[in-house]
Order: structure tokens, then sequence, then C-alpha cells
């Protein structure tokens, strides 16, 4: 699972891979899961028909948004990383040794969907959409920066937010998910990315279902 | 209030956040902004905790800082103004003003620092000072407290002692693993805030009393100075993302008693605990402190690892010093400082423990290169690092911007050096190698033995210890001075009894003599042998490592051996089994550049390289059999034969075959394409995109000048001055930076800029590139190849 995903974030399309990437690769995800430190933070708010949010004031009001979270009167947020050491462990990869820092890179991004997918697994949650995050689609990103503070991010992850709204370390994410009627299928036709995605043109999708 | 810290057990208050919750505060809300809404709310919030027995009350000002008080309807100076009134009143009205002290509460900014953050030391310092400043008569101390980043730490330990005499407390915050969220772990902590001459220092917050024991314990365990210990009330437990607090003060109270009973000099609380636990444990607990009696150390930290002097030799990495390195001297001339991290990456990889650096080349600034040079190293290094430099304003500057507690190299005899270094070691905390040498290096092992003396003494007057000094008893070239040799085995071997350490630089025993590498082993044996601590060596000479692996097996501190197997298992194994997979080398025997390249086997690349050029020119070589295989590799990238790291492997291997064939060629500068400018812009952080284009451009002898990323638009303009590039590529990867690079290309225009600029990112596309000025767009690093052979 985590290697498919990678594979993906690295324009796989069934090449022959030799047996070498293979080693390599093992090697890669070793070294990743070894620098990660995994941390959570979640929390629920209550979201009204017309998508607010009053304990925030934020109205979900978005064409992304109107169309996954309808029907849904609960809003979980959630954030997550993979640490500082494994910030660093990429920035020493990338000076010395640039593919195995790009398989790094793209192991980490999906190690990190891994773990919260492992992690909303023991939540449990009922009648949920699926995660989504400020940034994609017409969700603005500078949303992180209310949800991040209310999450307190800082304090329970260590993660910070730049000027403009990106998340140090690099790692790290912050999502939304729909409690409710709602549980709308995953799309990607509102992506930032649909017109030059190269998974889209041949009809794949970059998440694994 | 120091005087006591010292002998009565003290009791800070509990939370703040907890009772101003329990008092209606929403989500949301700014608590700094009730000092000056509900002043009368702080104020009895302050009464009850000094009610119930607090000596120490912090101020609601927890994030009353410039960069998170920005949203704020006041400005955070009136905040921080009226919550020391606040707790002044707090104290007049229960009367204690002459037995309780007002503590300046300083949370963390809430961004990170650079190099791993965008917030520079300099701009967190001057943060903090202005909060100082503010207030600095009206506090009895200054607290920082739940911090993360050590880094931030020292910045605000210097803004209060640059501008206040306010003491200062330290608490860091712990994870059950026993370190902070940016990795810093409890002996790391300890030794580099006593070196920043903090006045007490421990943990607060994320755990409950029980869950830190173990934190506490190590911190007890190391530290010299009074301990502070302000726990959760019990371990959060999460309902429905919300979080819950279930210890009582009673349990509370008794699991303190413990870490009271270890040692602790302060107690108090933090998150959920309320004015009862305070007054249980004011009523339970002893009132006095229990001694401890730590013994001193000799110890050097990076921002997260600590490496302690023990009797086990620790190896000093001597490669970052250009003294007779050609390449080396060039890079720091022409700033590509991206080689030194290389080096830096290099003896960590081969086993070093402390790295030297020393950039001291007589054409540049030294002082201005260390500022640089240190973080970059401390983005992506952790060991800790040697500041090595004559120049006392460049130690002091590298001192500064140095992340943890450094080595210093160095002292020597010399009063006026001694007088000029001294206030540096005392003030940034560091350990300082004394050379025993005054007006020349004496001859004889007992004359460099009252030098040691001297300068032990002459530290002690600047309140150094001597754990804080090294000494080094000079390594004198067998050449030259063949009878010298042994006195310096023996004057280390005399400086050891004194219960010193010492270090020395082994090299210089054999310049000018064949066979130096022979020499170098033996003297080194010799000297470990008398009692070397720190030898300052080359990392990458296997042999001399390994006579450290055996020496610390004989001497028993590899304990069972577990390192020198680890390192030394293959060794008797065949010829060939050293060097890994029998079956690659088989393989690879018959198989030629060409191959190589398309396959990306950089292991190998640089043998064949120069076996090929045993029958070709170099410039033939190029032609005919590298240019052809990367525009294979090209063309198998661009059909989707090959994908992005295999991509990046052939590029790897290319680049190592052109330098293997340009050291053939007279000057290796005209062979290249270029410069081409490069960096990601302003306010972005991901670069990684970047440096894929960079190496594979690179593979394809372009010149690049890489900025790095978050380049404000200024430094382009000014690098476009410096370098004048042929080309420049700029790459942001989110939609609120690509404005960034907007204004980059519009300053590179008003610039008087006419070269092509090209564009990438995730987010961009050929209209983004027309709408901001671009010249090009390119989706990847190999359209952005075949756009600058077209271009160059």
């Amino acid at each position: 699972m985590i290697k498919e995903q990678a594979l993906k974030y690295l324009g796989y399309h069934h090449q022959d891979i030799p047996n070498s990437f293979h080693h390599l690769y093992d090697e890669c995800e070793k070294e990743v899961k070894e620098y990660s430190n995994f941390k959570v933070v979640y929390k629920v708010l209550a979201l009204s028909d017309d998508l607010m949010i009053d304990e925030l004031n934020i109205k979900m009001d978005f064409e992304d948004t109107r169309f996954y979270l309808k029907g849904c009167h609960q809003m979980m947020l959630i954030a997550a990383t993979l640490g500082v050491s494994l910030e660093r462990r990429l920035k020493y990869m990338q000076k010395i040794d640039m593919s195995k820092a790009v398989i790094m890179d793209a192991i980490a991004s999906s190690y990190l969907e891994y773990c919260l997918d492992e992690y909303e697994k023991i939540l449990d949650i009922k009648n949920r959409t699926f995660r989504f995050a400020p940034g994609y689609g017409d969700v603005p990103l500078y949303l992180n920066k209310p949800f991040a503070k209310y999450l307190d991010i800082y304090k329970h992850l260590g993660v910070t937010l730049s000027d403009h709204y990106l998340f140090i370390p690099q790692k790290s994410m912050l999502g939304f998910i729909g409690i409710g009627k709602s549980q709308k299928s995953r799309q990607c036709g509102h992506c930032i990315r649909k017109e030059k995605c190269l998974l889209r043109k041949e009809n794949k999708r970059c998440w694994i279902d | 209030m120091l005087d006591r810290l010292k002998k009565e057990l003290l009791f800070f208050d509990g939370a703040m956040g907890t009772q101003l919750q329990n008092a209606g505060l929403k989500a949301g809300q700014i608590p700094e902004e009730l000092n000056i809404d509900d002043s009368e709310l702080i104020i009895s919030i302050h009464e009850k905790y000094l009610n119930a027995g607090a000596d120490f009350i912090t101020t609601n000002t927890f994030g009353c800082n410039p960069l998170k008080m920005k949203d704020s309807k006041y400005c955070y100076c009136d905040m921080l103004k009226a919550a020391v009134k606040n707790a002044k009143e707090a104290r007049k009205r229960v009367g204690r003003e002459n037995d309780s002290y007002i503590v300046l509460d300083i949370g963390p900014i809430g961004s990170m620092l650079a190099p791993i953050g965008t917030l520079s030391f300099d701009e967190a310092y001057e943060m903090i000072a202005s909060q100082i400043v503010v207030v600095k008569d009206e506090v009895d101390a200054v607290l920082f407290e739940t911090m993360s980043d050590l880094y931030e730490v020292k910045a605000g330990i210097l803004a209060v002692k640059e501008n206040s005499d306010l003491p200062v407390f330290v608490t860091m915050t712990f994870e059950e693993n026993k370190r902070t969220l940016t990795g810093v772990d409890t002996l790391t902590f300890v030794n580099v805030v006593e070196g920043l001459n903090v006045d007490a220092l421990g943990v607060n917050c994320s755990l409950g009393p029980n869950e830190l024991k173990p934190v506490v314990e190590e911190i007890l365990s190391y530290a010299h100075l009074p301990v502070i210990v302000q726990p959760n009330a019990g371990l959060p437990v999460l309902k429905n993302g919300e979080t819950f607090y279930q210890v009582t003060p009673t349990e509370f109270t008794s699991s303190m008693e413990h870490i009271v009973d270890l040692g602790t000099s302060v107690v108090g609380g933090c998150c959920g605990t309320s004015p009862e636990f305070i007054k249980e444990m004011k009523q339970s607990l002893p009132t006095m402190v229990k001694v401890r009696n730590n013994p001193y150390y000799t110890a050097v930290s990076s921002q997260n690892q600590t490496v302690v002097f023990k009797g086990q030799v620790v190896v000093c990495g001597e490669r970052l010093n250009p003294t007779g390195k050609k390449k080396m001297k060039l890079a720091l001339k022409e700033e590509r400082y991206d080689e030194l991290v290389v080096e830096a990456i290099k003896q960590d990889q081969n086993g070093a423990d402390v790295l030297d650096v020393n950039v001291g080349l007589p054409s540049i600034n030294e002082a201005k290169v260390m500022k640089k040079m240190i973080p970059m190293l401390q983005e992506v290094v952790t060991l800790p690092l040697q500041i090595d430099s004559s120049s006392s304003e460049a130690i002091e500057v590298a001192c500064r911007y140095y992340n943890g507690k450094p080595l210093i190299n160095s002292v020597n005899g010399k009063d006026k050096v001694m007088e000029e270094i001294f206030p540096i070691v005392k003030k940034y905390g560091g350990v300082v190698i004394g050379l025993t040498l005054e007006d020349g290096i004496p001859l004889k092992a007992e004359e460099r033995l009252k030098i040691a003396e001297k300068i032990i003494f002459k530290a002690g007057e600047y309140g150094i210890r001597k754990e804080n000094i090294i000494i080094d008893c000079l390594t004198l070239t067998a050449s030259a001075q063949q009878k010298e040799v042994i006195e310096t085995i023996k004057a280390v071997n005399m400086v050891k009894k004194m219960g010193l350490h010492t270090v020395l630089g082994v090299s210089n025993v054999s310049f000018g003599l064949p066979n130096r590498s022979l020499l170098n082993r033996t003297f080194l044996t010799m000297a470990i042998q008398a009692g070397l601590d720190l030898p300052i060596m080359n990392p990458l000479d296997h042999e001399m490592m390994s006579i450290i692996d055996a020496y610390n097996v004989l001497s028993n501190y590899d304990q069972d051996s577990v390192s020198y197997i680890e390192k030394h298992a293959q060794d008797l194994s065949s010829p060939l089994m050293k060097k890994g997979n029998i079956s690659t080398i088989k393989s690879n025997e018959t198989m030629d550049l060409y191959h190589m390249i398309l396959r990306g086997l950089k292991d190998e690349v640089k043998k064949q390289t120069a076996i090929e050029l045993e029958d070709k020119e170099g410039l033939t070589l190029i032609n005919e059999v590298i240019v052809p295989a990367l525009n294979q590799v090209g063309k198998d990238y661009e059909t989707g034969k090959i994908f992005l790291p295999q991509l990046i492997q052939s590029a790897q291997t290319t680049k190592l075959a052109f330098e293997v064939v340009q050291s053939t060629f007279k000057t290796d500068k005209n062979q290249k394409k270029g410069p081409v400018l490069m960096c990601t812009v302003e306010g972005d952080i991901h670069d990684i995109g970047k440096n894929i284009v960079k190496v594979v451009l690179e593979s394809y002898g372009y010149d690049v000048v890489d900025l790095g990323k978050d380049i404000k638009v200024e430094k382009v303009v000014e690098a476009y001055n410096r370098y004048q590039p042929k080309v420049i590529g700029l790459s942001a990867l989110m939609t609120t930076t690509v404005m960034n690079m907007k204004r980059t290309i519009k300053a590179l225009h008003q610039n008087g800029c006419d070269v092509p600029i090209w564009v990438g990112g995730a987010v961009l596309t050929q209209d983004i590139a027309n709408e901001i000025g671009a010249d090009y767009y390119c989706e990847d690093a190999m359209s952005s190849v075949y756009l600058l052979n077209d271009l160059l």
C-alpha cells in the first residue's frame, strides 16, 4: 500500500524496474520509517445546514465542500506530521543522493497518508466522507491558519505554518472529514492539477481507495 | 530569590488557560486580551494561586509576542504591561509583596526557526527582546515554558541577558520518548542551557507527573542547577477530539513526592491544574530541597545530540578546513557552500563524532561566512561542531548562531588571547581547546603542562570550569622536530593525570615523510594509549578509524564489541566480499560506460570512465558515449520507458562520469554551459522539484548556480547582477507563492535583466507563466533540459 502509492507519486507507469530499484526502495522505506515520528491531533466541530462552523466563525462555502459536505452535521479536523528528524534526513539525502532523496520523499508522503488512514481506522468514524484538505479543489489554503490554530498544531505536533500557509516540517498535513449523511466518493475534477495530471489522462487516480 | 531557590522547595502557580476556560473563554478568543478586557478575572486567578501558597505567579502572557498577537485588537506591549499590573495588584491584595515573585511568562513564538523553518535567529531574538524591554523593571524573573526548539530557547536567553539583569528560567516540553517535538533529548537540553547560564531549568506540560518521572529523573541526574517540574493534571484523555485531565490534586501531590525526593527545587502545575493542586502540594511536600551532587562532565552538543567525554576516543573530523585543499578554497571563494555540507555529511557517514569547521581564507570575511555556514551545516548534520578560527570575531559570531554547545578551537597561554576568547566561552557556553603554547611551543612536556595549568587557572577567573577545557599538547612534525614528538606523548599523559581531557591534530606528525599513513597510525595508537581523548583527523581514513574501533573494544568502551562487529564483520572475508555484492561486480565487469549511464550505476561509473579514458580522448568520450547515453535516457524518460528515480540515477551517474573526464582537461570551467541561475522563490520552502531539475541540468553539463529555497526578491536581483547568468529558472509549489514569482520577475526586469526566465512547479501552467511575465514554462526536468539546449 505504501509502496503502491509512493510509486504513483514517482510517476511509475508499469515500467520494467530492475531488481536493484526494489532493493533501493526497501532501503528508503526502512529509513523513512526509522526517522519518522508520527503525531496526530483532531477535534470534532458542529456544522450547520449551510456549512457554517459557528465555533470558528468559518463558512465552508466552496464548490467542493458544497458537494462533499452536503448533509454532514459535523466536521472532524485532523492534523498529523512525521516530524522534524525526517525533514532533516530528507534534506541530508538531497545533498548527497538525489535519486534516493526523491524516492524517500515520495515514500514519506505516502507513509504519512498511510499512518493517518490507519489512525482513522482506530477512531472508527461512522458515516464519514474521505479526507479533504485546504489547498485542494477550490478550498483555500488560508484556512490552514484558523484550523491549525484551533488544533494547536505547534503544541501537539511541533508543526508551524509559514506566512504562506505551508507546513513546517513539510511532511505534515491538515485535513477535514465530513460526518453525516453525505458519503460522496472522491473525484478529481476540481483538482488544481487536473489539466496536467498524467494519471488522470490515463483515467487513473492518485489515491488508492 | 536565587538563594531561596537553592535551599527551599518553592512553588509555581498552576494553569492559567484552564482557569480562563472554566471562566468561559471561547475557542478563538485571545486569552492575553483579558489582561485589559477583564483584569479582575486575571487578578482573581493570581490571588487564588497566591492564597494556595504559590511563591511564583506567572503573568498571563504565554503568547503575548508581536507575531501571535498580530490579529489582536491591542498592541502586545499594552497587554504585557496590563498583565504585569494585574499580577502586581493580586500580590498587593493578598499582602504577599515581599515573599512572592512575578515571573514574565513567554511561550513558543509559534513559528519554526530557520534552517528548518523560516524565522531567522535574529528575528526571534528581536521579537523576544521587544517583550523584555517593555516590562523588565516590573518583573522578578522570566520563564520560557512549553519550549520545544532549543534554538528558540537560546535566542530567548540571549534576549533576556543582553537587555536586562533578570534571572532566566527555562522549561521544555518532553514527550514519552524523552525528547521534545523537535527532537531535543534531556542531556542536550541540560548541557546547552546550563552553558547559557540560566538560573533554573526543567520541564512542563505534555504529560502528568507519573509519566514525566523518567524525564525528570534523567534531568536531575545531569543538572547542576535548580530543577523546575510543572506537569499536567495527568495524561490528556481525548474524547471526541476534546482534551480532558483526570488526575486529582491528591493523586498529583502523591506523584510529586517522588519527584521532589529526587531533588527537584521548584514544583507547579500546567494544563488541567488549579489552585487546589498547589494548595495540596504546599501542605504535603517537604519545605527544603534535597541536595544533589552531580559530578561535572565534559560534553558538547548539537541541536539534538550530545557527545560526553567519558574515556572513549571521540573523533573530530578535520576535513572542513581549506588549508592545503585547493577545491575547498575555491568553493569558499565562490560561495558554493553546498560542497562543504557534502564534505560534512561524508565525515558523518564515516563515523566522525564531532566536525571541525574552519573557513579561514585571507580573502573572505570569516565571521560572515561562519554565520552562513553554521546553520547550513546544522540543517542536515546533527553532529556537534568545533568552531575553529584565529579570529575572535568569527568565533563569537559562530558561537552565537550555533545551535547547541560547541567546541571552540582555541585559546593558548597568551593572556591577550584568553582575555578575548574566555568571555565568549562563558557567555555562549562552549568547551574550549587550550593550546599549550605561549611564545612558541615549549620543547619539554613539563613546560607544556605549566601552560595548561595557566589556562585552567585563568579560565577559572571567568567562571569556566576545567571540565569545559580540553588541552592540546600540540603535535610536532617528526621530519623537523623528531626529538619532541615523544614530548607530546609525555605531555598528553601528564595532562590526563591532572584529570583533564586532551586533543591532538594527529596528521601533523608525518609532514614531509613517506608513507604518512603509517606514521599517523602509529602516532595515534601511542597517543591514545597515553590518554588522547579527541584526535582531530580524517574520518575517511579507514585504517585510522579501525585503530579507534579496536581501542574502544580493548578498553571496554564498546560494550560487547557491538559497534566493532557491525563495522568489521566483513573484514576477514574475501577481498571481493568487502565491496559487497559479487554478482554486481562481475556483471559490471562487462558493462561499458554507455550502459552504466543507462542503468544509473553511479557507484561504479568513475572506475569505468577512467578505463575508457585510456582508449579515448576526453572530448571523444563525451561526444561518442556520454552524450548519446544521456540522450537515450532522456528519450526513455519521455516515452515512459523509465520513470523519475531512474532518470535521476542516470543523471547522477553522468555527472560523476563528467567529473572524471573534466579532471583530464586543463581548464574545467570552459567546458560547462551557463551559468544558469536557479532558486525556489520567496515564501516557498519546497525545493525538491528545483533540486531535481538542477541535478538533471548538471548532468547535461550546465553550470548551475543554486541560490536555494525561500529566496527574497532582492537576493535574486543581487545574484543576477553578480553571476550574470544566461538564463534564470524560478520554482514555486503553491498558488500562494506564485505571486512572489511574479514579483521576482518584475524586479529582475526593472533591474535591466533581459535574459530568458523559465518557471516551473506543481501549480504552474503555461497560462500562469504568461500571466506572471515568465518567458518559458517547463513541466519537468527533461523539458527544462530541452529548453536550455535550445536557448544556449
